[in-house]
């Protein structure tokens, strides 16, 4: 149940949604959630706010606000994750990504497929050869996240994820032959 | 040369082999716990890996909040605002605090319903079982009990006592009213609401013995007739203390 003090109590709360919205909200979309998705896990979010107003002392709401945030999106993120193991993701929900969808290549012979595979597996090796930190950072860095993300993640600092990165790309560029 | 979708097939089947190597991916309490540097080193370590094997949670976790600096337009905010007022639309803080006292008001009121409820149902159905009544006093009204004129003397030997009260003398009366005081101290212990006088012109009356410590008490029968009231007879009660069992 919702409860509301009504008076400056509720005037409190709506001037927070209102100037917080936004932020919220593009949040979510920054994680590829679809625009709707991204709405109705924005609403969750203020309605736990609204549950533990009372909880809020601070004058400044938005770290309490960004955590409820962080933490719906890491339930929903991970959700999706333990359903889908192994399963490329996809969101169904955005028309974009359908419609943009290429075509299904040709499929390889088989003699191109054994020469692909044999392909993969080399750079497979050599990336599992790499040290430790020098792998993770390349694994990330493949991923797509930014310096600063991997940094978050391995708690390290942004220069040190450059360098592995760098040395990581040297080491492969050595194995492989070739300029990835 | 490797192109994109061979980039793309090397890390599926990279992130395939770390998935099934180490299992699920991380509780969100892990990875709150993992960024506040509360897990021991062993436990860090498996989280990161799974981060790793799960690139969107990786993402999800690493991702900051974009800057507070661009609005979304007034109408989106206000259909927005509009949407989870209607969804979760507020009870009063001050409402449900009523609301609450009036539920534990209601709870109390029913225990003690049940338990009044109880107490009435023994009562009327030890009323609906025959008793028998306890010895009965005669009074006779004082200064038409003999020379000796001795009060009267009760002795209770069981919950109550009961008085039969004779009207002797003027009985023309509407109705009759009954006092019970004490005679030391003229402190009114019972009165009656207005009697009709019965046929053989007494009253019965039956008063629990824990009302009548030992002592000298005085029935007062009055007469009434409109509003004006006249004492008819007053009835002297020596009441002796029980006997020892």
């Amino acid at each position: 149940m919702i409860v509301d003090g009504g008076g400056p109590y509720d005037e409190r709360f709506e001037a927070i949604y209102r100037k917080r919205y936004a932020r919220v909200w593009r949040y979510f979309r920054a994680n590829s959630i679809a625009d709707d998705e991204a709405h109705d896990l924005s609403q969750d979010t203020f309605k736990r706010l609204y549950e533990r107003m009372d909880q809020i002392r601070n004058d400044d709401p938005w770290p309490f606000l960004a955590t409820i945030a962080r933490t719906i999106l890491l339930n929903r993120v991970r959700a999706r994750q333990t359903q889908k193991r192994g399963a490329p993701m996809v969101n169904i929900d955005d028309p974009d990504l359908i419609f943009a969808e290429p075509a299904a290549p040709a499929q390889p012979d088989y003699a191109e497929r054994q020469t692909e595979e044999a392909r993969w597996k080399q750079v497979r090796d050599a990336v599992a050869s790499l040290p430790p930190g020098q792998r993770e950072c390349l694994r990330l860095w493949i991923e797509d996240l930014q310096y600063d993300e991997i940094a978050k993640i391995l708690g390290i600092t942004i220069d040190a994820v450059k360098s592995r990165l760098r040395d990581a790309k040297r080491t492969l560029r050595e194995q492989l032959g070739e300029k990835s | 040369m490797m192109n994109q979708p061979d980039w793309n097939s090397v890390r599926d089947s990279l992130i395939a082999d770390d998935r099934a190597k180490l299992g699920e991916p991380p509780t969100v309490d892990e990875l709150l716990a993992y960024e506040r540097g509360e897990l021991s080193k062993e436990h860090a370590e498996r989280v990161q890996q799974l981060l790793i094997a799960y690139p969107d949670l990786a993402r999800a976790y690493a991702t900051p909040f974009p800057p507070d600096d661009e609005a979304l337009p007034d109408d989106v905010i206000d259909r927005q605002w509009n949407a989870f007022r209607a969804v979760n639309r507020p009870v009063s803080r001050s409402n449900a605090r009523v609301l609450q006292f009036w539920r534990g008001v209601a709870a109390i009121a029913a225990a003690v319903a049940i338990v009044f409820g109880a107490m009435l149902w023994q009562t009327h159905t030890e009323l609906l079982r025959p008793h028998v009544l306890p010895e009965a006093a005669i009074l006779t009204p004082d200064g038409r009990r003999g020379l000796a004129e001795q009060p009267s003397a009760v002795t209770p030997t069981g919950d109550s006592v009961l008085f039969v009260v004779s009207l002797i003398g003027p009985t023309d009366y509407e109705t009759y009213r009954l006092e019970l005081v004490r005679g030391d101290s003229h402190t009114r212990v019972w009165s009656s609401d207005p009697l009709r006088a019965t046929s053989s012109y007494s009253f019965n009356v039956e008063i629990p013995s824990r009302v009548l410590p030992p002592g000298t008490y005085q029935v007062i029968a009055y007469g009434l007739r409109g509003n004006a009231q006249e004492e008819v007879a007053t009835y002297t009660v020596d009441v002796r203390r029980r006997p020892a069992p």
